[in-house]
């Protein structure tokens, strides 16, 4: 009995979800509205418009891509500001967005959010990403960061089933396993690497903290807690015994770990954004995938599921807001599956892991071809797996800034991993006191 | 006696060739790579030709889906002649009237120009950029054309050449009715020929080669110049074949045109360059 | 009244100059003057910008260490590049005003970089200086050296730089000592070949002497040039590592959106660059022998 009720809850909590979310074709809803993205329309826009038009088919949803870098964000906050011209955004980065709510370029959702029944932490797992007590973002884009394997040398390596989580050491050791050295020792195949972009390494840090990775209990910066010097470590010490692709490496030759992956230079790989590079990359062996490592064994991994990385927001002053709003709310959820056509992930709970695979590679049985779809599904898609997010952002750009010199001082040996951190420490708190 | 000057002669040139080829190397290297596969270009066998030339990297890079060259050329070159023939147009009249009329104030004028010219254009940024945003020229190409159309080293130059130019010419059409426009138009600019094609050329290569300006202000794809082409190959791609067709194709056409008109190159920088 | 049409004629031709001159050039220096002296995040409209008075300049030389850095580095450039720039233009130029053939093609080879983009040149120099790029490769072959980082050495960072910069600007400075070494008179030469003096005592004792307008010249002009450096380090990826005084304006006004601070910056690069012009100005009466 009591079962039975918990079901019939389920299903009505299920059916209510639903009803909020999946409108019949409303033909009422009408306007001509632009959305600011940074992916192509072949890499998921496209299609995520022209489903959103099977809903709305009098809304005509026009896309502008901008490019996601410093000359491109200016871009943008330009072109909301010049008004008409923006309606729909996907903002990239906390401090990005931060930037933009905070200076009143985004539109207040709450009330909106909350006439429809949508509950970000029911929704998209977290409902960090306020401002003022206000929302102005869907935290819907996520990130979801993982170990890619090639499973043929995971084959001949003899490493036997993939694993569901693992340590460090765990991972170390499988590296070390998988590098493949000529008779001088000379590496020939590196057994792993980090993702190619510079701060990655922090995303361990993330993985333990589960919050604010800069910041410690008091605000101040945190870079004197242990888990950055033993995190940078790893790094360091993996590339130092060529068990790592360098990082020093990938920055100055301007490489990517996808490519060196799929070309089958390095046999696994922290990656992100991989998933859309697979078919073009046709590489000759299919994908199985792993979680991102944890410290401890046990640990709760808050880099297990997709990190709110991107954000949907509307401009403030759109001259559609019923329309821009639809469209925003149909991007973070239904629509939101079409970011794994660009390599990204959803935060929505309610992604249809099968859909995904289609978006993807075609077609469920055409996926099995490039990669391992169990694990696929298990840790790149992660629905509802334990997230890392962020909900206070003083001197973010500093950090950051601090974060990416002083790494390349520890990778090109001119600093030590103790005294990088003791002076980013330093330098941080000086930041944070200076915009307080 | 002269058969010694001869054997000079060709060591020399031998030795001051081998030189100037070697300086060339750098961009032998760009070609020979813009041609090879990606792998190739940093293959630890290194060949100048690579067995099979790839034509087909040009192709892509001048077709490309988001920054074709073919249209980066065609706002490049817009900016540039335009700028070019704007900064003539602008001063000429400048250097007509600081150099040729008498008023007051002229060498007030002059003077606060001058002295603006220590401030680099770098140094505005911020300032042009909250102007232009304001105009609406923000992620339009008149916002590298405009500041182009003055420019006090081409004033300076016209001014200087006016001014050598005999006074009776215009005192004679002054006579005969003329205006003072008509005077400038038909009979002085004329013969200010040399001057206005150097300017023309220190124009055209400083429009061309601008940089800063383009990134700030044009933001999105369909405005990009030939430079930003090259930074949009060197940060999205890691195709390094293509990055170098890239720099090949923004520099190639450019060592062609200079070939046909060099004379007034080096003319241009010899006469701004050698004072005293 | 003829007196009086002259004079609106003379305003009236520079009519357009002015306007441009007023709207682009005075206002935007006198914008960020003021500018410099506040706080300003453009997203935060004109209501945002907050009075800071000589803030944003003590913070710059107290509390800014990637500023000082960028000083410092900019400096590096500079009087790297303009004297070795210049002394390879004068040796180059000094060669083809010499008894050589091929004059003409030899002048062009070495002017060739100076009409190239400066960003696609760094382009070049970018691959050129990889670990293994055909620098090491070379440098390997020849002298059995170990690779150099140069790229991966934040140390090392601004060798590339200088070195493409350096490449670029040398046809320029080679074109203008050529124009600069025919005005050298014939007869000097050879009186002193009379005098029995050799070559290297007439390029010391006759050349460099009768060309230093020409070297001051370009010794200003190369300067200035490098103190406005930024394409080359953007394209190079090192203007985090290595920064200038421009790449550090570009990245505090578009980066972070710190309007004023970066106009705070912009301002000791103009001081900079009127500390040279006015050393020019001096100099030109004194230093130099006519």
């Amino acid at each position: 009995m009591k079962k039975l009720t918990a079901i019939l809850l389920a299903l009505v909590m299920l059916a209510s979800c639903a009803l909020a979310l999946a409108e019949a074709p409303n033909t009422e809803l009408t306007g001509e509205i632009t959305f600011y993205t940074a992916f192509a329309g072949a890499n998921g826009t496209d299609a995520l418009i022209a489903q959103f038009n099977e809903l709305y088919p009098n809304v005509k949803v026009n896309y502008e891509v901008y490019k996601n870098s410093s000359d491109g964000n200016v871009g943008l906050d330009t072109a909301i500001i010049a008004g008409g011209q923006v309606d729909v955004l996907l903002s990239f980065g906390v401090s990005n967005t931060a930037k933009r709510w905070q200076n009143g370029l985004l539109m207040d959702l709450t009330d909106r959010l909350a006439a429809d029944g949508l509950d970000l932490v029911e929704n998209w797992g977290t409902d960090a990403y306020q401002y003022e007590g206000r929302t102005y973002v869907f935290p819907s884009g996520g990130l979801s960061v993982y170990v890619a394997i090639n499973l043929d040398k995971w084959e001949a390596a003899g490493l036997g089933e993939l694993p569901t989580a693992w340590t460090w050491d765990e991972y170390l050791a499988a590296c070390e396993k998988l590098t493949e050295r000529d008779a001088d020792g000379k590496v020939l195949v590196n057994g792993g690497g980090d993702f190619n972009q510079i701060d990655y390494w922090t995303y361990a840090v993330r993985q333990a903290k589960g919050k604010n990775v800069f910041y410690n209990a008091e605000g101040l910066s945190d870079f004197d807690n242990p888990l950055f010097a033993q995190a940078l470590h790893h790094e360091v010490d993996a590339a130092a015994s060529g068990i790592w692709h360098s990082k020093a490496v990938y920055q100055s030759d301007s490489t990517r770990s996808r490519n060196l992956f799929l070309q089958g230079e390095i046999a696994t790989t922290i990656e992100s954004i991989l998933t859309r590079y697979i078919v073009p990359g046709a590489p000759t062996f299919r994908i199985g995938y792993a979680p991102y490592p944890t410290f401890e064994k046990d640990q709760t991994n808050y880099m297990a599921g997709s990190n709110p990385n991107s954000f949907i927001a509307v401009a403030a002053n759109t001259q559609s807001p019923d329309a821009a709003y639809a469209f925003a709310k149909f991007a973070a959820t239904y629509g939101n599956k079409y970011m794994y056509a660009a390599g990204h992930a959803t935060t929505w709970t309610g992604v249809n892991p099968d859909e995904v695979l289609s978006v993807v590679f075609g077609s469920e049985e055409e996926a099995a071809k490039w990669v391992d779809t169990e694990s696929f599904i298990r840790c790149v898609v992660a629905a509802g797996e334990p997230a890392y997010s962020e909900d206070y952002i003083v001197a973010y750009t500093e950090m950051q800034s601090l974060v990416d010199e002083y790494t390349m001082y520890v990778l090109n040996g001119e600093m030590t991993v103790e005294d990088a951190l003791a002076e980013m420490k330093l330098l941080g708190d000086e930041a944070i006191e200076d915009a307080r | 006696m002269k058969r010694k000057l001869i054997w000079i002669r060709t060591v020399n040139t031998l030795w001051v060739t081998a030189i100037g080829i070697l300086f060339l190397m750098p961009l032998l290297w760009m070609l020979s790579s813009s041609l090879k596969t990606g792998p190739e270009v940093f293959a630890a066998n290194f060949r100048w030709i690579p067995d099979k030339v790839q034509w087909i990297n040009y192709a892509q890079v001048w077709t490309h889906e988001r920054v074709p060259f073919w249209r980066l050329y065609g706002n490049s070159l817009f900016i540039a002649v335009v700028s070019t023939v704007g900064e003539l147009i602008v001063a000429s009249m400048a250097g007509y009237s600081l150099g040729k009329i008498e008023f007051k104030g002229r060498n007030l004028v002059f003077i606060v120009m001058l002295v603006t010219m220590m401030i680099p254009a770098q140094a505005t940024i911020v300032p042009r950029f909250v102007i232009f945003k304001s105009m609406g020229l923000y992620n339009n190409i008149w916002a590298l054309i405009f500041p182009a159309w003055f420019n006090v080293t081409s004033i300076f130059l016209l001014r200087t050449f006016y001014m050598s130019l005999p006074g009776d010419l215009m005192e004679a059409a002054k006579i005969d009715g003329a205006s003072y426009f008509q005077i400038w138009l038909r009979i002085m600019m004329p013969l200010t020929k040399p001057a206005m094609v150097t300017a023309a050329v220190l124009a055209f290569i400083n429009s061309w080669n601008e940089y800063l300006s383009a990134l700030v202000f044009l933001p999105t794809a369909e405005n990009y110049t030939v430079s930003q082409g090259i930074q949009y190959w060197m940060s999205m791609s890691d195709d390094h074949n293509l990055m170098m067709t890239a720099a090949a194709s923004a520099i190639l056409p450019v060592i062609v045109l200079f070939l046909f008109t060099q004379r007034y190159f080096v003319e241009s920088i010899a006469t701004t360059g050698v004072k005293g | 009244m003829n007196k009086k049409h002259e004079a609106l004629a003379g305003w009236l031709f520079l009519l357009p100059a002015l306007t441009i001159f007023a709207a682009l050039v005075v206002l935007p220096v006198i914008m960020s003057l003021l500018l410099s002296f506040t706080e300003w995040n453009f997203l935060s409209g004109i209501q945002g910008i907050s009075w800071k008075g000589v803030a944003n300049f003590t913070r710059l030389f107290t509390r800014d260490r990637k500023f000082m850095l960028a000083l410092t580095n900019t400096v590096f450039y500079a009087f790297t590049t303009a004297p070795i720039s210049i002394a390879i233009g004068l040796l180059f130029a000094f060669m083809l005003n010499d008894k050589v053939y091929l004059r003409k093609v030899n002048r062009m080879f070495f002017f060739i970089p100076y009409i190239c983009s400066m960003v696609a040149l760094a382009a070049v120099f970018r691959f050129l200086f990889r670990v293994d790029g055909p620098i090491n490769a070379v440098a390997g072959a020849l002298f059995g050296a170990e690779p150099v980082p140069w790229l991966n050495r934040t140390s090392l960072n601004r060798i590339p730089v200088v070195c493409v910069m350096i490449y670029a600007a040398t046809g320029y400075n080679l074109i203008v000592y050529m124009a600069a070494l025919q005005n050298v008179p014939r007869e000097l030469y050879e009186a002193a070949m009379v005098d029995g003096a050799g070559p290297l005592r007439r390029f010391f004792r006759i050349t460099v002497p009768l060309i230093s307008p020409t070297t001051f010249y370009l010794l200003v002009v190369r300067l200035i040039a490098a103190f406005k450096a930024f394409s080359a380090l953007n394209i190079m990826g090192v203007s985090k590592t290595a920064p200038s005084l421009v790449t550090e304006i570009y990245s505090n006004a578009f980066d972070s959106y710190k309007f004023g601070y970066a106009s705070a910056e912009a301002w000791v690069l103009v001081a900079v660059i009127l500390v040279i012009t006015l050393i020019q100005m001096v100099g030109q009466k004194k230093w130099v022998h006519y």
